[in-house]
């Protein structure tokens, strides 16, 4: 993207003006690219209404008589809205309430990458129909600490698992790393992290990890869990050279 | 996926009567529905949301456990009685998908998964719908035939010969193991129909199973028996990776054993049928016999005598029966296995 039109976007993004940190650049960058995103989002063509606007400006009146109002308490803020029945919990916090946290990996409930809570359960929300958890709350990585205020941007206090993450080194391109947390905060509150190793493994397979940082991630998961003392895995590794 | 029209009823009547699994199509948790409408392999007009109308609860009876439809796969696998009771059905769900997956996916719509061919998700292979079923130009051949094709997820048994799809879910095989019940609500009310006489084989012209299932006709529950064999019951699932894949091969197996001869068995199987498939051969040289290693491999023989195994998937005749004997020897030697003894099987490892 060329110098110009970064500087335009980010005159106009959440952060605009502001001292611009890594996450609200990000989202400026994006927001311009939103439209094609939203269009794929919802699994068809061109024409797909965005938050209940039109893209293109037309809409058969057939299409927005289908919409359904649901409302959700998404990190702790209630919500009301008009949507197409088609639209995924994942396509609803990225592309209509632009909360870009929770990430789209395969969109087939393959990777795990879109893992939030629905009433304190982990569920897949590229799986999940909006219009079929009405009434339910929902938890993002943005409201782990429950502290998720838009204005604070990267200033959130973190949550122990996420630290537990940062501490390890648990991730490398960090794309699965908000589905894994909101897995692993998950699986501890389960009770899975406390037993072996082989157990947390296997409670946290439905995570996929392209750049296989799992035994970071084991090791997070099991130290957030006070199973293991906080500490770098790394630290004990000998260097040869 | 197409625009649809989504309706919540307000009974499981008022559901029944919107329904006709094809065009107008009840979702619950939506895992395996959601997937494949955005293939574009499920067109449905309209959606009915049948999740919060069928009971969820867990009712432990005597000599039977009876779960809710829309029961998650999570709720059920951590009921102590499932545990207890009938352990195989407990395993079949923890070696299922993932987590997340569990906490969405309901019992009613796991015994309903559709294959995982990609001959049935993929638009654009030939072999999606009944009109191209192996009816090819070249006298039936299908794309198994072909080198370079994927045959892991087409039917051994119950495929009449020919190349049809491969039934991919866990739970059902325990369910056909064990002898279930479903209880279904229909437009003319409700009726029994026993798991085993649920799945229909594919017909002339079909590339995977139908159920009995008639428009309008819902699962409302389903009843588990949990007879003595049950007890020590195990779910060995061989797959290509440790955890989250569909099975090769999987075997739900209880046993009794008194004195060394086997009073009571049940045999299902996965990863092979073209419908969950029950062992009733299996199960008849089982019982009266010594639990000997003899018995098991005459057991397992008799379980696969019928196999056909299309090209490129002879390999599962032998390792179905080495993973039937496998199992009965595992029930036999170890007992029921903890979870922690289950996953490291599966991983093949252990650790602290």
């Amino acid at each position: 993207m060329s110098q110009q039109s970064l500087g335009r976007e980010g005159a106009h993004g959440p952060g605009g003006g502001k001292s611009l940190g890594r996450r609200s650049f990000l989202k400026g960058v994006t927001a311009g690219s939103a439209a094609t995103g939203v269009a794929a989002g919802a699994g068809n063509a061109a024409a797909e209404p965005v938050n209940g606007q039109p893209v293109d400006g037309q809409r058969a009146a057939e299409d927005s008589a289908r919409d359904v109002e649901v409302s959700l308490t998404i990190n702790g803020q209630s919500v009301t809205m008009t949507i197409d029945p088609r639209v995924t919990l994942v396509d609803l916090l990225r592309e209509h309430r632009r909360m870009t946290g929770t990430k789209k990996g395969c969109d087939h409930g393959s990777c795990g990458a879109c893992t939030v809570h629905v009433d304190g359960r982990r569920v897949l929300s590229c799986l999940t129909l909006v219009a079929t958890i009405n009434g339910a709350a929902v938890t993002t990585i943005e409201g782990l600490t429950g502290d998720a205020g838009p204005e604070s941007g990267d200033q959130q206090p973190l949550h122990p698992m996420q630290e537990a993450f940062l501490r390890c080194d648990a991730y490398q391109c960090g794309y699965c790393t908000p589905g894994q947390i909101m897995s692993a905060v998950a699986c501890v509150a389960e009770g899975h992290a406390e037993e072996s190793r082989e157990e947390t493994r296997e409670w946290m397979s439905g995570n996929l990890c392209r750049c296989s940082a799992y035994p970071n991630i084991t090791a997070a998961v099991r130290q957030a869990a006070a199973v293991d003392p906080p500490s770098d895995p790394a630290a004990d590794v000998e260097v040869l050279s | 996926m197409i625009p649809l029209t989504y309706r919540e009823p307000g009974s499981i009547y008022h559901a029944s009567g919107a329904i006709d699994h094809d065009i107008a199509m009840a979702i619950a948790g939506g895992t395996t529905m959601v997937d494949l409408m955005k293939l574009n392999v499920l067109t449905p007009s309209r959606l009915v949301h049948v999740r919060d109308i069928l009971p969820s609860q867990i009712d432990v009876q005597e000599d039977r456990i009876v779960a809710g439809a829309a029961t998650t796969m999570a709720d059920l696998a951590d009921h102590p009685a499932v545990a207890k009771r009938i352990p195989v059905v407990r395993q079949t769900m923890l070696l299922a998908a993932t987590p997340q997956i569990r906490n969405m996916a309901t019992l009613g719509g796991n015994i309903m998964q559709r294959t995982r061919s990609a001959y049935f998700r993929h638009l654009d292979m030939f072999a999606r719908g009944p009109e191209a079923s192996g009816s090819g130009s070249n006298g039936g051949n299908h794309p198994g035939q072909h080198d370079g094709v994927d045959g892991s997820q087409l039917a051994v048994l119950g495929n009449g010969g020919r190349l049809v799809a491969m039934y991919p879910g866990d739970f059902a095989v325990s369910l056909m193991a064990a002898g279930a019940t479903l209880n279904l609500v229909g437009r003319d009310g409700r009726r029994e129909v026993p798991i085993r006489d649920f799945y229909r084989l594919p017909g002339e012209e079909a590339f995977q199973y139908s159920t009995v299932l008639e428009p309008g006709d819902l699962i409302e529950s389903i009843e588990i028996p949990t007879p003595k064999s049950m007890a020590s019951s195990y779910y060995l699932k061989v797959r290509e990776r440790s955890s989250y894949a569909f099975a090769l091969v999987s075997v739900a197996a209880g046993l009794e054993i008194v004195d060394n001869k086997i009073s009571g068995a049940n045999l299902g199987l996965g990863g092979l049928g073209s419908v969950p498939w029950h062992s009733a051969e299996g199960e008849r040289v089982l019982v009266g016999k010594p639990a000997s290693d003899e018995t098991f491999q005459s057991a397992a023989e008799a379980a696969l005598a019928d196999a056909s195994p299309p090209p490129g998937a002879e390999y599962k005749v032998p390792l179905a029966k080495r993973a039937i004997v496998r199992a009965l020897r595992t029930i036999r030697d170890r007992g029921v296995m903890s979870d922690r003894e289950l996953f490291e099987t599966q991983h093949g490892r252990t650790s602290s």
